[in-house]
């Protein structure tokens, strides 16, 4: 696997602007994705998550939003912000694809499923023969697990059940092997036994096509299943980043820890408590000027009411942007490690 | 205590689609709950947990079956049964944003069940709204406020507040945190475990998160295509499940743990849940069942027991992994 | 692995400042936004809308000058006078005379009453039959809903004007008789309307939670039902009342209108017609009067279906 990053994203920033004023949905994240990585975006819902991922590809409205400058989005060295109209498709076509958790209104249901497949690969491949096309699309039906993927090529999305059309969606996004592959929930509205097909179905084929991907979600059993890396995200900014073991055996924010805890250990019962985290979620409309976690944080200090942290390395690739680890921060117990809060 | 605080027994609810056919939704289900303890109730889309609840609660008359609430039988047939039941079970519902009148105020929809029965005087009803609010972790000045001002955790603390007004006996929770945000949600069943503690409560905990279900419950019930699958003890069934549909179920949970590798004790399933319009003759389960014989799709099983309060509807109950220790997983 | 690193850039950052924040002291759970109930939430975002704002004042106007406008004027709508008639508009007479030298001015106003009056009794006759039957319809559901929904659909099958036209023959030309002929048949739509509300509210958590208290099927009609449906209700009756008063004037061009020396805004657009291309402002005036206050109710329509949407709110 090369380790050359393929998306780098710099301190992008969007903002609503509706008519009761500025929405900041995304307030400056900064985040590396390498090829053939898997990278988990986890987060609450209004976190930004989604705003977020949409930006790659510039699938935010743009006539009542926009990118805040400084705001840079790196694929393959070259920004998406500032691409032209015809780069951007062939970027959304070949490069980079997505996958959304309603498949529903994702197919087009008054099209062939087969023929929607075909499409896009003719889209991103306007070289190939259609007859070609079509052999790819039902490869790639085969690929994620629908049976009898000719018979199915040529039926509605109707007529397919809902797991089948999820996987539909991913052979339409896959079709094309492209570089990376962004899931928005795909799995969050699924089945218990479903998720868990498709989500070994994901693995496997992004093993074999070498894609990146990005997948969303707040489920965290999801994403320490199927992420290598994992970004946390709250109110818009990233609280914290690193890989699998990093932020489940070795957490270093206290929204990390937060999360960590209201979720029930594997064999506790109701006489170990769930410790959750008080309140709810900054309005984005007026958001704190510090630390957005502030208000319910146990650990809040008056630096963080005041000014916003600076990410801050506990490793090569594990980052917290958080106050307790300046050098004035007092110590502080990790509740996770049950040890002294340090990078 | 000599009778369990609620008793189902046999019962069913059918649904009539088009002129002929029939949606069976529950299938003759029978448990029994005792005072202070929690059921809960799990299974996939299609399954008929939502239904059964809803049944339970006479929101839709049962077909067949009977429910009997601390050893007496349940009539919901005139008002004032209605009203006496309202003081004896009360629901919890799944969507918040739903669940709560957008046009009334907050003190009004927590005061509603005292309101139409004309209950205390208007100062008292106050108090008692204020005294609600603050049991659910919310302030006074929330009773002069609309739902939409509220977030989702805080709506289904609102949904709590007008549940306990009636004084109930037991709460069905129907997927109560299933549209939470994941810090909100232990919010919320802390709140639940603390009222059940301090009320001897007791409650039909209705979800689809099986790590949450096992946290809170004594026993779980599993269901699959409106049938009962399997009852038993909470930990017994999550780790020790006998019916091959429990066995799948449990070990596809995925767990916030990178090292637990569960890919190779993970049960794939064949294919997905059919529709409960046609469901599959004999076991319903047995289209999709590694495990199944001949006779598993002709004859329907009963419900049998395994072990102890441990049931199974299966003929052929994988009773090995009652050996298996809590690893498993 | 280090312990911990400085911050590099903010001078700013002193020791004193990494003292703990008491908990409990920053409200958690704050709602920043004032309270407002739907019906004020729809109130602010319709007086928003500048272009209904407008309207509503155009409308508030025209409904002034119709209630006091006979009144101050010297002369009366059935007040012959033969010596001037046919007249242009002039400092006395500022809408003309016709032909029988009664005032155009007074005749437009008195015939803006009985417009008015026509459409809005119209749409609230519709809206109550409408909301009852749709009401029962759709709350007990079921066979009886299925009867009731296509008596419906026989009695709409037939063109609307074609009834209203039989029952005024029948009924013979007159106020109340117009008024009974337009709603015999406008309450359907309003009818179905207010069932598919009923049908979709019925459904929803809140009236089931409702129901779990132990509440009956009135308290639910009125409490949550009502509220909850209302809205396009209102926003139908807006858009009804200026199909009532051009059906109304329709009414009038075939010969089926109030009957003279009554003046209403159809018979006198009739009148008018005859002798538009000797005596143009005699159709000119009235025309312009029914076009404005259609115009005015349709944007106040569109303004309040988009402010009692609660998808809408921002």
């Amino acid at each position: 696997m090369s380790t050359e990053s393929i998306l780098r994203i710099e301190n992008l920033r969007f903002s609503f602007m509706t008519y009761a004023g500025e929405i900041q949905a995304v307030r400056g994240i900064s985040l590396e994705v390498k090829a053939g990585e898997v990278l988990g975006l986890v987060g609450e819902s209004g976190c930004g998550k989604s705003v977020a991922c949409k930006s790659i590809l510039r699938l935010n409205p743009e006539d009542n939003g926009v990118y805040l400058p400084g705001s840079r989005i790196l694929f393959e060295g070259k920004d998406v912000l500032t691409m032209s109209e015809r780069e951007l498709l062939r970027l959304r076509a070949n490069d980079i694809r997505m996958v959304f958790q309603d498949p529903m209104t994702s197919l087009n249901p008054t099209m062939k499923v087969g023929k929607q497949i075909a499409e896009g690969i003719l889209n991103a491949f306007p070289k190939m023969k259609r007859r070609e096309a079509k052999e790819l699309a039902i490869e790639t039906l085969r690929d994620t697990g629908i049976p009898n993927a000719e018979k199915r090529y040529e039926q509605y999305p109707h007529q397919f059940s809902g797991g089948m059309r999820q996987r539909a969606m991913i052979a339409l996004a896959l079709a094309v092997k492209p570089k990376l592959l962004i899931c928005d929930e795909p799995t969050t509205a699924l089945d218990v036994t479903l998720q868990a097909q498709i989500l070994d179905m994901l693995r496997s084929l992004q093993a074999k096509y070498q894609t990146a991907i990005i997948f969303i979600t707040h489920d965290l059993g999801v994403v320490a299943n199927i992420a290598d890396h994992i970004a946390v995200m709250y109110a818009g900014k990233i609280m914290e980043y690193g890989n699998g073991q990093d932020i489940f055996y070795d957490p270093k924010h206290p929204y990390t820890w937060g999360v960590l805890q209201s979720v029930p250990p594997i064999d506790a019962d109701t006489s170990v408590p769930l410790v959750p985290i008080s309140g709810s979620p900054p309005d984005l409309f007026k958001p704190p000027i510090g630390c957005p976690f502030t208000a319910r944080c146990p650990h809040a200090m008056e630096v963080c009411r005041q000014h916003y942290p600076s990410p801050q390395q506990a490793s090569e690739r594990h980052i917290v942007t958080c106050w307790l680890y300046h050098a004035y921060a007092p110590h502080v117990i990790n509740p996770i490690t049950n040890e002294e809060a340090v990078l | 205590m000599s009778h369990p605080i609620l008793k189902v027994n046999h019962l069913s609810k059918h649904f009539r689609i088009g002129y002929h056919q029939r949606l069976v939704a529950v299938d003759d289900i029978s448990f029994s709950l005792k005072k202070g303890d929690t059921l809960g109730i799990v299974g996939e889309s299609g399954c008929g947990k939502t239904t059964l609840g809803r049944t339970i609660m006479h929101i839709y008359e049962p077909t067949e079956g009977t429910i009997e609430i601390d050893g007496q039988l349940v009539e919901a047939k005139n008002s004032k049964l209605r009203q006496e039941m309202a003081h004896k079970i009360q629901m919890v519902f799944q969507d918040p944003y739903a669940s709560l009148n957008p046009r009334m105020t907050v003190g009004d929809i927590i005061g509603e069940g005292w309101n139409y029965r004309r209950q205390y005087e208007k100062a008292e009803r106050r108090r008692r709204v204020v005294e609600l609010l603050h049991t659910v972790g919310l302030n006074e000045e929330h009773a002069s406020r609309f739902p939409h001002e509220f977030s989702g955790g805080q709506r289904q603390r609102i949904g709590i507040a007008r549940a306990l007004s009636m004084e109930p006996e037991i709460l069905i929770c129907d997927e109560p945190i299933s549209a939470l945000d994941v810090s909100i949600q232990a919010q919320v069943m802390n709140l639940l475990l603390d009222l059940q503690r301090e009320k001897n409560l007791s409650y039909l905990f209705i979800a689809h998160d099986l790590s949450m279900v096992r946290y809170i419950s004594t026993n779980i019930m599993v269901m699959y295509l409106g049938s009962e699958v399997e009852f038993g003890p909470s930990d017994q069934i999550y780790h020790n499940g006998v019916h091959p549909y429990t066995e799948a179920l449990f070990s596809a949970i995925v767990l916030p743990d990178p090292d637990c590798d569960r890919l190779s004790r993970r049960i794939m399933l064949e294919g997905e849940t059919p529709s409960p319009i046609n469901a599959p003759s004999g076991c319903k389960f047995s289209t999709r069942c590694a495990y199944a014989q001949p006779i598993c799709h002709e004859k329907k099983p009963e419900l049998t027991q395994v072990a102890d309060n441990h049931y199974c509807a299966c003929f052929f109950p994988r009773l090995e992994r009652l050996e298996l220790n809590g690893q498993s997983h | 692995m280090q312990s911990k690193t400085t911050c590099e850039n903010n001078t700013n950052i002193t020791p004193d400042l990494f003292t703990f924040i008491e908990p409990g002291t920053m409200d958690a759970d704050l709602l920043t936004r004032p309270s407002l109930s739907y019906w004020k939430d729809a109130m602010r975002r319709y007086r928003k809308n500048k272009v209904a704002m407008a309207a509503t004042l155009i409308l508030a106007i025209i409904v002034l000058l119709a209630i006091f406008a006979p009144i101050l004027s010297p002369f009366t709508f059935d007040e012959n006078n033969w010596s001037i008639s046919n007249q242009g508009p002039t400092r006395e007479h500022p809408f003309g005379t016709d032909n029988l030298g009664r005032d155009l001015w007074v005749r437009c106003w008195e015939g803006a009453r009985v417009s008015l009056s026509i459409g809005v009794l119209v749409a609230l006759v519709n809206a109550t039959l409408g909301i009852l039957y749709g009401g029962i319809s759709g709350f007990v559901g079921g066979r009886t809903d299925l009867i009731m929904m296509r008596i419906c659909e026989v009695i709409g099958a037939v063109p609307q004007m074609l009834w209203v036209t039989l029952l005024v023959i029948v009924l013979k030309p007159g106020f109340l008789p117009i008024i009974l002929a337009l709603s015999a048949t406008g309450w359907i739509g309003m009818a179905r309307l207010f069932r598919g509300q009923v049908f979709s509210i019925k459904e929803s958590e809140f009236v089931m939670a409702s129901r779990c208290l132990g509440t009956g099927k009135l308290w639910i009609i009125f409490k949550h039902l009502v509220p909850n449906a209302i809205s396009p209700i209102l926003t139908s009756m807006a858009f009804a009342i200026p199909g009532a008063i051009f059906a109304e004037a329709f009414l009038s061009y075939i010969g089926l209108g109030l009957p003279l020396p009554l003046a209403s805004w159809g018979n006198l657009s009739s009148n008018g017609a005859n002798v538009f291309l000797t005596y143009p402002y005699q159709l000119i005036f009235p025309s312009i009067l029914i076009c404005i206050t259609m115009l005015c109710f349709t944007l106040i329509g569109d303004a309040l279906r988009d402010a009692l949407d609660p998808r809408m709110r921002k």
